[in-house]
């Protein structure tokens, strides 16, 4: 099987979702000798959006988009563990968390596992972050971008005194920052100062890549 | 007979109810409190882990047994006339809380919430004869927000003399609670009589509870506060996505809680209520009229009435974003699913609860009027089956005239207020409103002419200082 071939047909299972066919392909990837940097974008990166694709017309639902995701995060670990550490490219680097006082995970959860299918590494400091966890972390590891997700009204603050103490500490410029969570909406993160908002996982994740310049879609 | 709907026959129930018992015994639940450990812990329950209980058969059984029945449970107001009795056969209503936006009534634009509207809300509901339960439909954003429950409730105490639901976030709010409700009645001891505040507990799904929850729900045991324990999973994301398997892991939600409650005070007054609620798999939100939402308030009510303890079932909390047809379906396809199986449905809010319209307010009290019509059905007699009139008017004859329809039809026939019965030229002549207009006019009538029963201004004042943390 020529390149473009196999290419084409780990797209192909990707869209299936046939996570034992992409895992079997990805086998195949790393003992082929191929780049392995050009198969994650022209292969998973690529299949990935075919099924973000088939999400926006409605063909698929949430289930499959995130099954789709789960399968791409797992090939392009694979794959990584076979790229030298000092030639794996992130088209981005995010912190992402939910604030202190909020246990709520899943919405957060999903924009990360999404956002690493396209080539973003994000580093998830969990639920009940302090605003100094974010910061902190976002330093340590020198990110673009810090995430902030909250479902609590009560919490809500929370995304306010994070951005107030970045500038406290006068690092409000080495991050970009999107708030996002049910218990917020565009206004409030215009308030606050913020970035970007994400209302759901399709913006949350398009908009993370726009402020990371990353291409969307 | 009072019609009902059954979502689940007999034998369904147990096997519910057994599941769930199996739940809890091997799966368990999670309380990160160590006095609530200890407490599960004494009773025979065992703890896995740093604070997973795993709670036995029989310690459920103990606690079901102690929990007040429907039958002799009371809801309290502050005024004696607005009480609510769960033996009776026709639903109550009582608020929801916690949206976040309302829509104003003025502008018609979605803004934040103030503590003025929490005002009107209360003011609102204080005065329409269907809602039985009052409190703040929505949160107040123009207040210290760590404190905006606590605002609420003031505001709350001051509109309004019906029993409050309120939330319960922790045990210092139902400290705190307590001491306002106090004042609002003259001592700690009339307040104990009659409890008029209920405290929400919310399931944090899957099978835990969070600390502040933990201690929130143990103070209102021990205080004597009715709490309303409260399961709200979304299918498919923290619960499974069949209803079955939804339906077990709410009943050993509510279950779990029902342990706690009964073991710090039995026979500490709780309300089974769930909001497992369906998840749109197109854009990820949750939806909170989608026909599996109704099918899930049906069979947890059967549930709840399984156990014997009083029913409580969301309802009119609709995914429409605005008063519209789709807003009215949601109303009256879910409404009827709640009113025909619990002892009372909670509402009204729109955009899957997150926004708080007024107009909204007056539309719901005439769609529940319309709906316990419904649920209060027919009775068969001998007045009510006229044959002597029947007889009477023979063939051909006209019934509108006689003193049996005089005497029965305001029993027989109901009313409404709001909707549109008139023909059209009179519609039309009349400005053709539809019903949101005719809401919003009666909802600024009720703003300023309605009085409620209101407190001595020193008192409000002692409240308002609790309110602020003082």
């Amino acid at each position: 099987m020529n390149k473009a071939e196999l290419f084409s047909q780990i797209q192909e299972a990707i869209v299936e979702l046939d996570e034992q066919k992409v895992m079997k392909l990805t086998a195949e990837v790393t003992k082929s000798g191929i780049d392995l940097v050009e198969a994650i974008e022209k292969a998973y990166t690529a299949g990935i959006r075919k099924v973000g694709g088939l999400f926006e017309t409605g063909e698929y639902f949430l289930p499959e988009l995130i099954k789709g995701g789960k399968i791409v995060k797992e090939a392009i670990s694979e794959i990584q563990g076979f790229i030298p550490q000092d030639q794996i490219v992130h088209r981005g680097k995010m912190v992402i968390g939910t604030v202190q006082g909020d246990m709520h995970n899943l919405g957060k959860d999903l924009v990360a596992t999404m956002l690493e299918t396209r080539g973003i590494k994000t580093i998830d400091i969990g639920v009940d972050c302090p605003v100094d966890k974010f910061i902190d972390r976002a330093v340590e590891e020198n990110a673009d971008l810090v995430g902030a997700s909250c479902l609590l009204t009560t919490t809500a603050p929370e995304q306010k005194k994070l951005i107030e103490r970045m500038k406290e500490l006068g690092v409000r410029d080495r991050f970009k920052v999107i708030v996002g969570g049910a218990a917020v909406d565009l206004e409030w993160s215009k308030k606050i100062g913020a970035d970007g908002y994400g209302a759901n996982l399709k913006e949350a994740v398009d908009v993370s890549l726009d402020l990371l310049g990353v291409e969307g879609k | 007979m009072k019609p009902q709907i059954s979502f689940l026959s007999q034998e369904e129930q147990e096997l519910i109810h057994n599941s769930a018992l199996s739940v809890l015994s091997s799966v368990g639940f999670k309380m990160p409190s160590r006095e609530a450990l200890d407490i599960m812990q004494n009773a025979g329950a065992k703890i896995h882990g740093k604070d997973t209980v795993k709670i036995p058969a029989d310690l459920v059984a103990y606690a079901v047994e102690n929990a007040p029945k429907r039958e002799e449970f009371a809801l309290y107001g502050r005024e004696e006339k607005y009480d609510i009795r769960f033996s009776e056969k026709i639903p109550s209503l009582s608020n929801m809380i916690g949206a976040t936006h309302v829509i104003d009534l003025k502008t018609r634009e979605r803004r934040p919430c103030t503590i003025q509207d929490v005002a009107d809300m209360v003011l609102i509901m204080d005065a329409l004869e269907n809602f039985n339960m009052n409190g703040p439909l929505a949160t107040p954003q123009d207040v210290p927000l760590d404190r905006s429950d606590w605002y609420a409730l003031a505001v709350t105490l001051k509109n309004t003399s019906k029993p409050i639901f309120a939330p319960g976030p922790g045990a210092r709010y139902v400290e705190d609670a307590v001491r306002m409700g106090s004042l609002a009645v003259g001592s700690e001891e009339k307040f104990r009589e009659r409890p008029f505040i209920c405290i929400t507990t919310l399931v944090k799904c899957p099978l835990q509870l969070s600390l502040t929850s933990i201690e929130g729900l143990m103070e209102a045991n021990r205080q004597g506060i009715p709490s309303l324990i409260s399961s709200g999973p979304i299918l498919g994301a923290t619960s499974p996505v069949t209803l079955a398997g939804t339906l077990i892991q709410v009943h050993a939600e509510v279950l779990a809680c029902l342990v706690l409650s009964q073991l710090v005070h039995a026979g500490a007054p709780v309300i089974y209520q769930s909001f497992a609620r369906g998840m749109d798999m197109r854009s990820g939100n949750v939806t909170l009229s989608s026909p599996e939402w109704s099918i899930l308030k049906g069979a947890a009510a059967q549930m709840g009435r399984y156990l014997g303890v009083p029913v409580r079932m969301p309802s009119f909390l609709r995914d429409s974003k605005v008063l519209d047809a789709q807003a009215g379906f949601e109303t009256g396809s879910v409404g009827l699913v709640s009113t025909l199986s619990a002892d009372m449905v909670v509402g009204p809010l729109l955009d899957m609860d997150c926004i708080m319209d007024f107009a909204d307010i007056v539309f719901t009290d005439e769609a529940m009027a319309a709906l316990k019509r419904i649920v209060r059905g027919f009775s068969i007699d001998e007045n009510t089956k006229a044959l002597n009139i029947i007889a009477e008017v023979g063939t051909g004859g006209d019934f509108l005239s006689t003193e049996h329809t005089l005497e029965n039809f305001r029993r027989e026939i109901w009313t409404p207020h709001l909707m549109e019965r008139r023909d059209w030229s009179s519609w039309e002549k009349d400005g053709r409103k539809d019903i949101e207009q005719r809401a919003i006019e009666k909802a600024k009538e009720i703003l300023a002419n309605h009085n409620p029963a209101r407190l001595a201004s020193d008192i409000e004042a002692e409240i308002d200082q609790i309110a602020r943390g003082h």
